[in-house]
């Protein structure tokens, strides 16, 4: 696993052993496949389409991992989805730096 | 990364309880991107004379029906509209995929943004295919 995957399989397992939720798939594979993820946005950063292709890949994890997100969602959950469009974004822009 | 930690604590808030139920909602997010690449798909079918105008109609039909099935959780109309398994319906994968390609024949996207939208309406094939049929 690269050390990027690595980084956010310790940073999930943190966070799922405070709340003592789970995932639907499992940690490992989340955190590898959302590492893939932002190392391909790492190499767009510049291109036309980055900001499309990062919320395709919030999406991307979102479906992958199963996540439950609200179809009426609230000004809350609006926050949640941008944070993670933010986190992906923010990881490929220090991947590419 | 370490900064990303409460990002990842609200992430692991989301909790999945039955696999029945975990699709819909990640579907309805991806929905209005996937959405509007069947558009521009269909669009760019039509300009190009890939698509006359009736069949145009059939599959903006589709499109509404398969909005309609996903935001009820209808797994077997979801499945149905979107695979085109219905008399006359089409599979909608192949104008999603068109869509994209056209975005990059226009000069929209580039081909590694082409590559993440193509990735969304794989893993959103994928999805669909694995809703649990009552």
């Amino acid at each position: 696993m690269s050390d990027t995957a690595n980084e956010f399989l310790a940073i999930l397992k943190d966070a799922l052993d405070e709340t003592g939720l789970e995932l639907e798939e499992s940690l490992e594979d989340v955190a590898q496949y959302a590492s893939e993820r932002a190392d391909h946005l790492a190499t767009i950063v510049d291109d036309p389409g980055f900001l499309q292709a990062v919320r395709a890949e919030r999406d991307n994890v979102a479906l992958k991992a199963g996540l439950e997100i609200a179809d009426d969602m609230d000004a809350i959950d609006r926050q949640i989805l941008g944070l993670i469009q933010g986190a992906l974004a923010f990881a490929a822009k220090l991947l590419a730096a | 990364m370490k900064r990303l930690l409460p990002l990842f604590l609200l992430l692991a808030a989301c909790v999945s309880q039955h696999k029945d139920e975990a699709l819909f909602p990640p579907l309805s997010l991806a929905w209005p991107g996937v959405e509007a690449d069947l558009l521009r798909g269909i669009d760019d079918g039509v300009t190009d004379g890939l698509l006359g105008g009736a069949e145009r109609s059939v599959l903006e039909a589709q499109l509404h029906d398969l909005a309609k099935a996903i935001k009820e959780r209808d797994a077997v109309e979801t499945r149905a509209e979107w695979t085109g398994t219905e008399p006359g319906d089409v599979a909608l994968i192949m104008w999603a995929q068109h869509g994209v390609q056209d975005q990059v024949d226009d000069g929209d996207i580039g081909p590694g943004a082409a590559a993440s939208l193509l990735e969304r309406i794989k893993n959103f094939d994928a999805a669909i295919a694995a809703l649990p049929l009552e």
